[in-house]
Parts: C-alpha cells; sequence; structure tokens
C-alpha cells in the first residue's frame, strides 16, 4: 500500500512530503492520465462522463449556455493543463526496485489529489454509483469488480491525501 | 485559472460589484486560514450593493467527506469548523449555501468548485 511520509522543510520553508508507491500501484497510477486524457479528446463520445466533470453552473439552461460560451474551452484546457502537471509529477518520481518515490510539494500534493478525484468521479459515474459506496456490496464475480476495485483504492489514496494537505494547513 | 489572483476578471464585460464569503468573519478573518497568503480567496465581509448570487454545492455520493472540508478550506479561506459545518450540511440536507456574491464572483467560485469535482451551481438570491 502507498506510503506518505513527512520530509525535512525546504529551504524555502514548504513542506515536502514523500509518497512511496509500490511497483503495482505504481505502474497502475502513471497509466491513468492517459486513460482521463482519451477520454477530454473525445468529448463528444463520452458525454456523460464528461457532464461529471464538468457539471453545469446555471439550472437555467439559456443562462448555462452563455456562461459556457464565455468560457470557451478553458474547462477542457484546465482539466488537460492538469493532466500534464500529473504526468511531469510522475515522471519526476524516483524509480527504484520496490516501486517509485514521488516527492510532493503542497501544489504537487494538491494537483494529484485532483486528479485521482477526477478518476474516481469517472469511474464511479460509469459504473453509475448512485449512493455511497460505503452502502455498495459487490460480488468477487460481478465483471465491474476490478473497476470497483480501482475505486476504493484510489479513495484510500484520496484520503490520505486530504489528511496529509489538512494536517499541514499550509495550502 | 491557475496562477490567477484571489480577485479574478474572468468577465471584463461584467461589473464586479462585491461579495462575501458565507464564514463567520470573527473565526475566519484574522487568524483563521483565511489570511493565509496561498489560500485562493481571502475572508471577508463587504457592503452588498446590488442583488447577490448565491453558490450552492450539492451532494454527491463519491466525493469523501474530508475532501469536501478540503475543498472548502482551500477555496474559501473557511476554518475547519466552517468547513466542515457546510459540508455536514451538504451531506445531510444535500445542499449547502458555501458563499453569497455579485455574478462573477459567484461563477469563479462555481467554476473552482468544478474544477475540484464538486457539484456546485449558481442562483440569485432572493432580493427579500
Amino acid at each position: 500500500m502507498a506510503q506518505i511520509e513527512q520530509t525535512t522543510p525546504e529551504a524555502d520553508g514548504e513542506r515536502r512530503w514523500l509518497l512511496q508507491l509500490p511497483a503495482a500501484e505504481a505502474a497502475l497510477l502513471t497509466a491513468l492520465p492517459e486513460q482521463l486524457a482519451r477520454l477530454l479528446a473525445s468529448p463528444e463520445r463520452n458525454r456523460r462522463l464528461i457532464a461529471r466533470l464538468f457539471p453545469a453552473s446555471y439550472s437555467d439552461p439559456a443562462q448555462e449556455k452563455e456562461h459556457r460560451a464565455l468560457l470557451g474551452s478553458s474547462l477542457l484546457d484546465s482539466r488537460r493543463e492538469l493532466l500534464q502537471e500529473v504526468r511531469m509529477l510522475f515522471a519526476s518520481g524516483t524509480r527504484h526496485r520496490k516501486g517509485l518515490r514521488i516527492r510532493l510539494s503542497p501544489a504537487g500534493a494538491d494537483q494529484l489529489l485532483r486528479f485521482v478525484n477526477d478518476m474516481r468521479l469517472v469511474l464511479a459515474t460509469d459504473l453509475g454509483v448512485e449512493k455511497n459506496l460505503g452502502e455498495l456490496t459487490i460480488a468477487a464475480d460481478d465483471p465491474n469488480a476490478p473497476k470497483y476495485a480501482l475505486l476504493v483504492y484510489l479513495g484510500g489514496l484520496e484520503s490520505a491525501l486530504v489528511d496529509m494537505l489538512i494536517g499541514d494547513q499550509g495550502f | 485559472m491557475r496562477g490567477r489572483p484571489s480577485a479574478p476578471r474572468l468577465f471584463p464585460g461584467r461589473s464586479r460589484v462585491c461579495w462575501r464569503a458565507m464564514s463567520d468573519p470573527k473565526r475566519d478573518t484574522g487568524t483563521g486560514t483565511g489570511t493565509r497568503t496561498e489560500t485562493e480567496t481571502e475572508t471577508v465581509t463587504s457592503v452588498q450593493l446590488g442583488f447577490p448570487w448565491n453558490v450552492i454545492v450539492w451532494d454527491d455520493p463519491v466525493n469523501l467527506m474530508s475532501y469536501v472540508v478540503y475543498v472548502f478550506q482551500k477555496l474559501f479561506g473557511f476554518s475547519m469548523q466552517t468547513a466542515t459545518k457546510h459540508m455536514l450540511e451538504v451531506h445531510e440536507k444535500g445542499k449547502s449555501l458555501v458563499a453569497s456574491a455579485d455574478r462573477e464572483r459567484a461563477e469563479y467560485y462555481v467554476t473552482r468548485l468544478h474544477a475540484y469535482g464538486l457539484q456546485a451551481t449558481l442562483e440569485r438570491a432572493d432580493p427579500a
């Protein structure tokens, strides 16, 4: 299981953490940005999932249409920028025999957290999750069991990242 | 949107009148996280000159409760107590009014909340 430990503060005073991912988790996590990138590359073919990532700001369709027109492509662009930042974060990691070590700044941790949450939202929407995950029971032979397992795993990672950032209170 | 200052002008054609965060100013200004320079918004109260717009966050079965608390603290500078109060309101009542602002800033808040994966909308506050 992934481990996060705080390291000594840098000269700039900012805190840093070390995220240690076992090899299997590192392989899983570092492949996810491409999955999300493919989805963002074809928003018209993934309307339901895209709609969860970019929900309406207004309940009134006319106001929403005007708002979207003002925003243009900035929403998609900002998600793509986030993916690029996460790719760079993963690439900055040090690979070793047992996995991957990634140094996290508060900003990097926040980006990773948002990415993990985006993946959870996409997975949950794809699975049609409509009630709290704790209330769901998934059979081991459910064809979607691997997706649920990934959802639960990402939830654990997200929880650890939140605890780390909230505990820091330096964001 | 990243790197914008705390009072961005997203749509220059719209007038910016005023805004206020729905938090306890005694708690969130001065010593709370709202004064931290890296927090994306400051938490101050200003005079209302027009009908404000309300920012509503809606319940969602996927977002973690601790994550929602983190986002509220990050975006609105809420204290842990205030952020938790709003999170519980979302969880138990289905929604929470987290900010009231002029339209431009309310849109900015909603866009930032969406960037963090929260379900949020803005609506005109009741003039009464």
